[in-house]
């Protein structure tokens, strides 16, 4: 009897079958291609449910015998912990349509409505071994806790920020997903991806691409991406199959909030400084004839690069832009938040990690940036849960993910003007605690661009 | 390797030409040598102060691509760590501990709350140091202000070199795929090429040609999808490439910004110098000294110059260490002499031959360097283990029993 073998190789699935037979097993409907370096046919990895599924139900009709050497997961037996915690309705209903759509797709929550509780809902009812995914080495250890509380589990595994401890439950970063994933993507039977609007960058969807985990779900408050990648979810970890938004959910499940926009301005001798740079900085723009709507900031770089006035350039657009985030009144502003929430616990945020250390160093407050070593970050983060800190002060490393539903209170001082960002940054203090009511301030200098830079960032319900 | 806005090139019809820096060139290696001065005379210096005095012999922007090219490739060659009298760490729970019982800080006189100054002098007293060297320890483990521990130096002609290696280096990250042909045939030096190709986890089709052997490089995802996944390891693969004494390579660099393909090719010619250094190349002694036995004898079975390569399935290759050569009626046999070597390697290579239906091959095993005994009385694959040398006269006599005649021998071709 002739056999058909399936195989996992570097991040491909392989089948090894008599060519003779590639059109009576209608290789053809697979994504499978033939290999001619090693006689085989070879799919992505991710192809595995389908190849498998399809080998199953023909190779009987054809008198082959199929043998899958492709598959290294095990079964899961997942047990709770009586932690006294039961699904909320859409929590329930988010498993459900899961489930409906074949145990694939993207789940849709804002921050703080127990999307974790959700993915371990997922877990149980995959019953597989199950390889986590998340952004920061902060969510890992998060994701590790949080996994270790939930069930009874002996170890939980995890791959990258220093350890490379492979468990049937193995938290990763997307950046060790792709290097690890073409050794161990046959391992895990469930692949869920947290934050998973990284996923569809051209590197990191080799996380997914290289894994033959026959379950899938991506979770993210923002599957929406700026190059419109959110397409491609459907592919990597399935469509959305289930949505809810931060306003159908405040108040009830998130806590209420307000937000307040506070401005300040620029001193005379500021002012002058920052019109004298931003006219270097513009009439540079016109003179080279580089349109930043057209070539966009990479134009705009290489321009800069070519000559003495274009690095004059970039040194003023550099200088107009610290001006506004560190102006004078928006020190002082921070002194007055800080001492008017004082009974608070405060987390404030900035676009760059030189202003970060420097609001550290005024007001000897932590700061947790990505240089910050990983036992300080904890303790930082659990200092702040505690209440042993009463302010935090981060760029960017806390938008997302990190736990710290005790904070009632955030400081934005500078951004982008991403509303993924921003809304991170909200989600940051939503977590329902008690009856709190969290309250987010965006402090920004006026006549200035991050007038306009604030406009954008806005652009999102749950400011209206 | 490079960062990608670091790279020089000219692209002229349809190929990609890197801009080399003549390695010979006086000013240049003047230069390389002031910077590698520079940074030997840094260490102990925190970061920030390495890169303003590195800064006066780097020209800013494009100007100066191949100054930040080497100072990219200096960075890499040096170790970093913390300097302060505390541990910063510490130091800094201690202020944050004290700022949060008086909370809020009053950075300057015009705020109300508990003066900064004050919580300093607390924070400097508890740790035995002055206010300014609280100041300056606070921080002193952001990348910045770390300090230069080590350096592991380098020539100036060699930063040149690996200037160069690396700008090539550079430009295969955009390559999909690439296209080697080796010219020689030395043993050690191929079996070493396909030993990196496995290493790197890259694939390979090769077969001869008249101008030698073409090797076509690419990984196993690459038939699905043309991605650059595997540039880095074409890249450090390259750096392989020139211990071959005549090699040429051939790659599609989607380098402009339309994405459009330019043929990258180099030989060697072009003047690079090997990356690594090669290892597991050298002879066994065993096989040396059956080389000279044979070279003192009349025997008919002399070796041949040129090595043979065997690819099996699964881009695996077998390469003799030694393959003989009947000098009369031209029959082959190939000898294959295993110093250390473990049941399981045994078992793979027996299995490796008879899938492959390899004909003609010796196994010589040592005795002494076995790291476990093995009997090896049903080895499908003719077999002569040996003390210290290669007993010449079992061995020849094995050798005309399962000699082959040259058309059979030679199957891989």
């Amino acid at each position: 009897m002739s056999e058909a073998i399936l195989r996992f190789h570097q991040g491909t699935l392989t089948l090894q079958v008599d060519s003779a037979l590639a059109s009576e097993l209608q290789l053809g409907a697979l994504p499978l291609v033939y290999d001619e370096r090693v006689d085989l046919w070879r799919a992505h990895a991710n192809a595995y449910r389908d190849v498998f599924s399809h080998l199953h139900r023909v190779t009987p009709l054809c008198g082959v015998r199929l043998e899958d050497r492709a598959r290294a997961y095990t079964p899961l037996a997942l047990r709770w912990r009586d932690t006294g915690r039961h699904p909320r309705d859409y929590q329930r209903a988010a498993l459900d349509a899961w489930v409906s759509a074949g145990r694939q797709g993207t789940i849709v929550l804002p921050t703080g409505a127990g999307k974790s509780y959700v993915a371990h809902l997922l877990m149980e009812n995959a019953a597989r071994s199950t390889l986590i995914v998340v952004p920061t080495i902060d969510l890992m250890h998060q994701w590790y806790s949080g996994l270790l509380d939930t069930f009874a589990l002996d170890e939980v595994g995890l791959l990258g920020g220093g350890a490379h401890d492979l468990r049937p439950v193995t938290i990763t970063t997307y950046d060790s997903a792709c290097l690890h994933m073409e050794r161990y993507g046959d391992r895990f039977g469930l692949l869920l991806c947290d934050e998973v609007h990284h996923l569809p960058g051209p590197t990191y969807q080799l996380a997914a691409l290289a894994c033959l985990a026959p379950f899938r779900a991506g979770l993210t408050a923002t599957p929406e991406r700026q190059d419109g990648g959110e397409t491609r979810l459907a592919s990597l970890v399935g469509p959305v199959v289930y949505r809810r938004e931060i306003k159908e959910l405040a108040g009830h499940y998130l806590a209420d909030y307000d937000t307040e926009r506070v401005e300040v301005e620029l001193d005379e001798d500021e002012a002058l400084a920052y019109a004298e740079a931003r006219a270097r900085y513009t009439s540079f723009l016109r003179e080279s004839g580089v349109s930043l709507e057209r070539e966009g900031w990479a134009g705009f770089l290489r321009a800069c690069t070519r000559s003495e006035r274009g690095r004059e350039a970039l040194l003023a657009w550099r200088i107009q832009r610290a001006i506004p985030m560190t102006c004078r009144q928006k020190l002082a502003k921070v002194s007055d938040l800080l001492l008017q929430h004082r009974h608070d616990r405060t987390l404030l945020f900035t676009h760059d990690n030189a202003t970060v250390y420097e609001l550290s160093r005024r007001h000897l407050l932590p700061a947790i940036t990505h240089q910050t070593p990983v036992r300080e970050r904890k303790a930082l983060l659990a200092g702040f849960r505690q209440g042993r800190y009463p302010a935090l002060i981060t760029s960017k490393v806390l938008n997302e993910g990190v736990d710290v539903p005790e904070a009632n209170v955030a400081i934005v001082l500078s951004g982008s003007g991403s509303v993924r960002e921003h809304v991170q940054r909200l989600g940051r203090v939503l977590r329902k605690s008690g009856d709190k009511r969290a309250r987010l301030y965006e402090v920004i200098t006026r006549a200035t661009t991050e007038e306009h830079v604030s406009e954008r960032r806005r652009e999102h319900d749950a400011y209206r | 390797m490079l960062t990608a806005e670091l790279v020089r090139f000219t692209r002229r019809r349809g190929q990609i030409l890197p801009r080399f820096v003549p390695p010979r060139d006086p000013a240049l290696l003047a230069l390389a040598s002031d910077m590698i001065a520079t940074v030997e005379a840094h260490v102990g210096a925190t970061r920030a102060e390495l890169e303003e005095a590195l800064a006066c012999w780097i020209p800013a922007g494009q100007a100066g691509r191949v100054e930040q090219g080497l100072a990219k490739l200096l960075d890499k060659r040096c170790a970093w760590s913390t300097a302060a009298p505390v541990d910063p760490v510490a130091l800094r729970e201690t202020l944050f501990d004290l700022a949060a019982n008086h909370h809020p800080v009053a950075p300057d006189p015009s705020a109300q709350g508990t003066p900064r100054a004050q919580l300093i002098e607390e924070a400097a007293r508890r740790h035995g140091l002055t206010s300014l060297e609280t100041e300056e320890a606070l921080y002193a483990d952001l990348k910045s202000a770390q300090r230069l521990t080590s350096f592991r130096t380098l020539s100036d002609t060699r930063l040149v070199e690996r200037y160069n290696l690396a700008l090539a280096q550079t430009l295969l990250l955009r390559a999909a795929s690439m296209e080697v042909l080796v010219r020689e045939t030395q043993a050690p030096v191929l079996r070493q090429l396909f030993r990196w190709l496995k290493f790197f986890q890259l694939m390979h089709r090769s077969h001869h040609s008249a101008e030698g052997l073409r090797v076509r490089i690419d990984g196993p995802s690459s038939i699905l999808q043309q991605s650059q996944r595997y540039g880095v390891a074409l890249g450090s693969f390259v750096a392989l490439l020139p211990h071959l004494q005549r090699w040429e390579l051939r790659a599609e660099i989607r380098w402009s910004p339309d994405r459009s393909p330019d043929l990258l090719r180099l030989d060697e010619r072009s003047g690079l110098k090997p990356g690594w250094r090669l290892t597991g190349t050298w002879q066994s002694d065993a096989e040396r000294m059956l080389r000279e036995q044979l070279a003192r004898t009349e025997s008919p079975w002399q070796p041949c110059d040129e090595s043979v390569l065997i690819p099996l399935q699964g881009g695996e290759v077998l390469v003799p260490d030694v393959t003989l050569v009947h000098r009369l009626d031209g029959r082959r046999v190939h000898l294959d002499i295993v110093g250390f070597w473990r049941r399981g390697w045994l078992e793979s290579r027996w299995q490796s031959l008879q899938q492959a239906h390899i004909q003609g091959w010796i196994l010589c095993l040592s005795r002494q360097l076995a790291t476990e005994r093995v009997d090896t009385t049903d080895c499908p694959t003719p077999l002569l283990t040996f003390a210290s040398v290669i007993p010449l006269k079992q061995l020849l006599a094995l050798v005309e029993q399962h000699a082959l005649p040259p058309a059979v021998a030679s199957s891989d071709t």
